[in-house]
């Protein structure tokens, strides 16, 4: 039993159990039980998804198990995405990008920091200035005076 | 004379600047390795959104595509990284061509069969476009309904490893659309009580998180290998096109009968590139065997020319169906149908009464795209090869700071932002266990509209399935859908489908 191999059946599993979840919803949605009415569609997909989610635990049982590592990477990066878009008002797009920016870098495995730090900090004044005056979309300012 | 007018839109030098401006920035974000032509216009969407006038904006677009697909193509054979499953076929032997130090003429052979085919698939959709669009008119919902169900369940069959993951997608896709106002009764679904789930989950939000995000996030698990190297380009030639007289010679059949695959294929409500693209390999590697050649495999330029050629035509191809029903056949014509949605554009049979200006404007600039295409690339290919040497941290980085713009940009408002974090995570998932995406794209799409089309039919048949499928058309049209999921079976171990898409 790999790794890849329990992995593939516990996003299976979730998959069953969210199916489940996204059916029960179906008796919330306001409506009667008419092929025309808003409860009908919902039915039909939900219901397929978790018929469709079980045939997938299921095969997935049965197939040859195929190895591949676990890795952290995709961890950390959405752990920094969530503090960035945490920080992006307070802090203002600017710094809050640069600093995604050079830890993402740095998670994915770059060892100049001197150029992350450069390209991060130009992407972001350069992306800042070019959305806010030349396509009029405002993005958050926070501490800087700008 | 339509045609001519949307010329005259179109050669007015602001739109040829749009044109011009699209085609670079796509090639120059499709050759990053790992982005294909979907990706690429939903990543550039939130730019377009700031044109008052959607012909400007849809000039542009024409423009992103034509060079995010070559860009595409630049990126397989230089470096075997297909962005997306109709560039492998190109990728096969293009690569080997540039490993054995022919990567220019791989690239020219590509980019003038793009153009080749392009110019001739635009001519077929100028003069296809509006008898489809009044023979549409006849359509009725139920008749809706049965084409995209075709449209889903053949891009699903087609793709992926296995049907139980394509369906899966297919199913995620779905539920995402339902998610939101009901457009028929008013109600609320599937909003767990959260106002940000009330207007519905954004097409582009989808696009970008499982794209962009999924795609990055998948890329880092691997980034640290560091397998992959570009192949050097050859010294500039004095030869012709970069092409030598025997390529030449060896090109242009590839081309047209690429062209000629590649259309009808993408017109077919069933469509997408991949079947042409790998049908017209198939049939080139064949021709060279019969023809006693065994270079197939070892770089032979009939198998990029084909490919390249029947790829581009497949795109004039598919946008039959888009203009002229409504009607998506790929994850890119899913993005455009989005945009034009932004617009307030509804494609389909009343599109070339209401838009007809739009319309020719948008052919046009087809044609110019691919003018464009060819001018701008062929002298350009050390800029685009310069592009692939990025390294791998700072661009994905760079990915993931224009992904989360692109969606805060659109709706400004951080919990957008969450929602795409979050779509992406479950698209790194997908990729992760083989599930196909294109599937799901599809499904947010077309979902909304196939529920609309078979409820407004029940209505109309007093709530009885039975009157809709004994009405022939219908019935013709389900009936292909379910052979088209049953195909890929009958034939195993000989399926055209690649694990991938685009």
């Amino acid at each position: 039993m790999t790794r890849f191999r329990s992995g593939e059946l516990v996003f299976g599993l979730v998959l069953v159990l969210l199916g489940v979840v996204a059916l029960t919803q179906v008796w919330v949605i306001r409506g009667d039980w008419s092929v025309s009415g808003p409860r009908f569609v919902p039915l039909v997909v939900c219901g397929a998804w978790v018929v469709l989610a079980v045939l997938y635990v299921a095969q997935t049982v049965r197939a040859p198990s195929d190895s591949e590592g676990f890795d952290r990477t995709p961890l950390y990066l959405v752990l920094t995405l969530i503090g960035y878009a945490y920080v992006v008002i307070p802090l203002g797009y600017i710094i809050s990008t640069a600093l995604s920016f050079v830890l993402t870098t740095r998670i994915l495995g770059s060892r100049s920091l001197v150029r992350d730090v450069v390209v991060g900090v130009l992407l972001a004044v350069a992306l800042y200035f070019g959305f806010t005056s030349l396509l009029s979309i405002r993005l958050p300012r926070g501490v800087l005076p700008l | 004379m339509d045609l001519l007018n949307g010329f005259a839109t179109v050669l007015l030098p602001l739109n040829l600047l749009f044109a011009a401006v699209g085609v670079t920035i796509g090639t120059l974000v499709g050759v990053l390795p790992g982005i294909g032509p979907a990706l690429t216009i939903a990543l550039l969407l939130p730019i377009t959104f700031n044109f008052d006038d959607p012909t400007g904006a849809f000039i542009m677009f024409a423009g992103i595509y034509y060079g995010a697909m070559y860009g595409g193509s630049t990126t397989s054979i230089l470096l075997n990284t297909p962005g997306e499953s109709a560039s492998v076929a190109t990728a096969i032997e293009g690569h080997e061509m540039a490993r054995r130090g022919r990567a220019r003429a791989a690239l020219a052979t590509a980019a003038i069969g793009s153009f080749v085919a392009g110019v001739i698939s635009t001519v077929l959709l100028a003069f296809v476009a509006r008898p489809i669009g009044e023979l549409a008119v006849k359509f009725q919902a139920a008749d809706y309904f049965a084409l995209a169900v075709l449209a889903m369940v053949s891009v699903t069959a087609l793709l992926g490893a296995s049907l139980v993951r394509g369906l899966i997608s297919l199913v995620l896709g779905l539920f995402l659309g339902l998610v939101g106002l009901d457009s028929v009764s008013g109600q609320l679904r599937f909003t767990f009580g959260a106002p940000i789930l009330a207007e519905g989950i954004g097409i582009t939000i989808v696009i970008v998180g499982l794209f962009a995000i999924g795609e990055v996030l998948y890329c880092a698990s691997r980034v640290r290998d560091g397998s992959d190297s570009v192949a050097p380009l050859e010294k500039a030639s004095l030869r012709t096109g970069y092409l030598s007289r025997d390529d030449w010679k060896r090109s242009w059949k590839p081309w047209l009968r690429g062209a000629a695959i590649g259309f009808p294929f993408g017109a077919l409500p069933a469509g997408g590139a991949e079947v042409p693209t790998f049908l017209s390999y198939t049939f080139e590697k064949r021709r060279a065997e019969r023809a006693g050649r065994d270079d197939f495999g070892s770089g032979a330029i009939e198998g990029v020319a084909g490919p390249e050629a029947a790829n581009n035509a497949s795109f004039s191809g598919v946008l039959v169906p888009l203009l002229t029903l409504g009607l998506p056949t790929s994850a890119t014509a899913a993005v455009m149908l989005a945009a034009f949605q932004i617009f307030n554009l509804q494609p389909g049979p009343q599109l070339f009464q209401t838009s007809s200006d739009l319309v020719w404007a948008l052919i046009a600039s087809l044609f110019v795209g691919n003018v464009l295409l060819l001018v701008l690339n062929l002298p350009l290919i050390q800029v685009w090869v310069k592009v692939l040497h990025v390294p791998r941290p700072v661009l994905y980085s760079g990915i993931l700071v224009l992904a989360t713009l692109g969606v805060y940009s659109l709706s400004g408002n951080v919990l957008q932002v969450f929602l795409a974090y979050g779509i992406g995570v479950l698209g790194y998932f997908m990729r992760r266990f083989g599930f196909p995406i294109a599937p799901v794209i599809l499904g947010v799409i077309l979902g909304p509209m196939t529920e609309t089309q078979l409820r407004r039919a029940l209505v109309i048949s007093d709530g009885s399935f039975t009157a809709i499928v004994t009405r022939p058309l219908t019935l013709v049209i389900l009936v292909l859908a379910v052979v088209s999921l049953v195909l890929p079976y009958v034939r195993k171990g000989k399926k055209l489908a690649f694990a991938d898409e685009d």
